[in-house]
């Protein structure tokens, strides 16, 4: 039985996502964060699409990736880390395969890329807005590195480009990004490293702990960015992602919640 | 996959010493030698991830499992569990002569093709298990893989995944080599997502990649490439 996450009660200000041509309408809270829930269809029998604001997509780029030899997931206290080396068969074959289950899913599609470089990302939005089906990109930065040089490129695009920077990045580098020009920014999860058995296993921290930061950083920024900031970090409850709302975020991205009770409510 | 309501029927010790609790089914399964399931206790507070069980033995009522780092289970605490999760091992039909090999873990994920092997009247040997003391009479144990060459026609190992060099090296087999007869390893990891999604499981064979939820964690060796 697909879980349900429809926050039925709340009162919900649907943010638009607006870009050259195009703009997007979350016309739901929710959204699945990327790595969460596939590419399209591959959870649909876990997850209730209908209630969902949009799927954010597996991350993709531009040339194929093969899984990290050290892939894996580790307990933490408070969470777990996650690496897999972000495994996908580029954007070509990606588009082939999945082009057609897009269609056929009841919420937007918002593209969560991989890119190297602002010439890259330019490359690959080219691409995606001759598909009508993609209505946004996410694109995950690691750093902070190229984040100013991509916020000009989103801003030129002509679909709605969401930037995600981690976490821990600190509420000035969420504004510089949106002065660059990013028409809309998400909270990444931040990276981390566990020694177990001698063996240190790096990789991306998602969990219960993220939730002060997320709604710290949500409360630092909520009123202050022009652009709209969907939260994430920790959500594991319908109450999370309701105070994430209260504070400012105009949407909000499930993780590890979305695994977690495929037959329950958030 | 379903979600399955189970409750924890006792709480006892496995041949190694480590702790284990034996888990009830609301209703009767089959699960197979190499399936593992994902596991989430009803009292768990805040949990982030569903624990991954491989059983250490199987009934059509339940299975056994070590119980998972720093968790304290009790008799009748209420469990959902997904799965049974991969098809499990798929030793030749004809073979006789199986060898279970582990390295640097307890034999216990092994333990249901044993039984298996021991209710079939096979052969059986195993290398490389710390808890020998404790194996029925009738399974041979070695000191080594090198002892069974030339009699095993089938081989099943299991080792933490991120070990599986140290695996070859103990069969002495470079990657690419072919080995003499049909080696299965179950790679033993924790899962993230369990139904295909996070590709934290995902490991390259010379098919492509593959997820260890969805097609493993039974693979062939030597169509491993990581």
């Amino acid at each position: 039985m697909a879980r349900s996450f429809h926050l039925m009660s709340f009162e919900f200000k649907p943010p638009v996502l607006s870009a050259g041509k195009r703009e997007l309408m979350l016309t739901q809270p929710l959204l699945c964060a990327a790595g969460f829930a596939g590419f399209s269809r591959e959870a649909e029998e876990t997850i209730d699409f209908n209630h969902l604001g949009a799927l954010i997509t597996n991350p993709i780029s531009l040339r194929p990736r093969s899984p990290a030899r050290n892939a894996g997931v580790r307990r933490v206290p408070g969470g777990f880390l996650l690496h897999s080396g972000l495994p996908n068969e580029g954007l070509e074959a990606t588009l082939r395969r999945h082009q057609q289950r897009w269609h056929e899913l009841p919420c937007p599609v918002i593209a969560h890329i991989i890119a190297d470089s602002p010439d890259q990302l330019e490359r690959i939005l080219l691409q995606l807005e001759a598909e009508p089906v993609i209505a946004a990109v996410e694109i995950g930065f690691e750093t902070a590195a190229l984040v100013e040089a991509c916020a000009a490129v989103a801003a030129r695009a002509e679909l709605p480009v969401i930037l995600r920077l981690p976490l821990d990045s600190g509420a000035e580098a969420f504004m510089r990004a949106a002065d660059a020009g990013a028409p809309a920014l998400s909270m990444g999860p931040p990276r981390g490293a566990s020694d177990r058995d001698g063996a240190t296993f790096s990789g991306r921290l998602y969990g219960p702990s993220l939730l002060p930061l997320a709604l710290q950083l949500t409360q630092q920024l909520g009123s202050a960015l022009a652009v709209p900031l969907i939260a994430a970090g920790g959500v594991g409850s319908r109450r999370d992602a309701q105070r994430l709302l209260q504070v400012g975020a105009a949407a909000v991205q499930l993780d590890y919640a979305l695994w977690l009770h495929p037959s329950g409510e958030l | 996959m379903n979600t399955k309501h189970c409750v924890v029927r006792s709480i006892g010790k496995e041949a190694a010493g480590q702790a284990s609790a034996w888990i009830d089914f609301e209703r009767a399964l089959k699960p197979q030698p190499g399936q593992i399931f994902q596991a989430l206790p009803q009292h768990a507070v805040s949990p982030a991830l569903r624990h991954t069980l491989y059983p250490t033995a199987l009934r059509q009522a339940g299975f056994r499992t070590l119980l998972p780092r720093g968790e304290r289970w009790q008799p009748g605490d209420h469990i959902d569990v997904w799965g049974p999760i991969g098809p499990g091992f798929s030793p030749p039909a004809q073979s006789r002569n199986w060898l279970l090999a582990v390295v640097d873990i307890p034999l216990a994920p092994l333990r249901p093709l044993l039984e298996s092997g021991r209710s079939a009247g096979l052969n059986l040997a195993v290398v490389g298990a710390p808890e020998t003391a404790t194996l029925p009479v009738d399974v041979e144990v070695l000191a080594s893989p090198a002892e069974a060459r030339g009699w095993a026609d089938y081989i099943a190992a299991a080792v933490p995944r991120h070990r599986i060099d140290a695996l070859r090296r103990y069969f002495q087999l470079e990657q690419s080599l072919r080995p003499a007869c049909p080696v299965e390893v179950m790679l033993v990891d924790e899962l993230g997502c369990g139904f295909g999604v996070c590709r934290a499981c995902a490991v390259s064979t010379s098919n492509g990649w593959r997820l260890c939820c969805s097609h493993g964690p039974i693979f062939p060796l030597d169509v491993l490439r990581i």
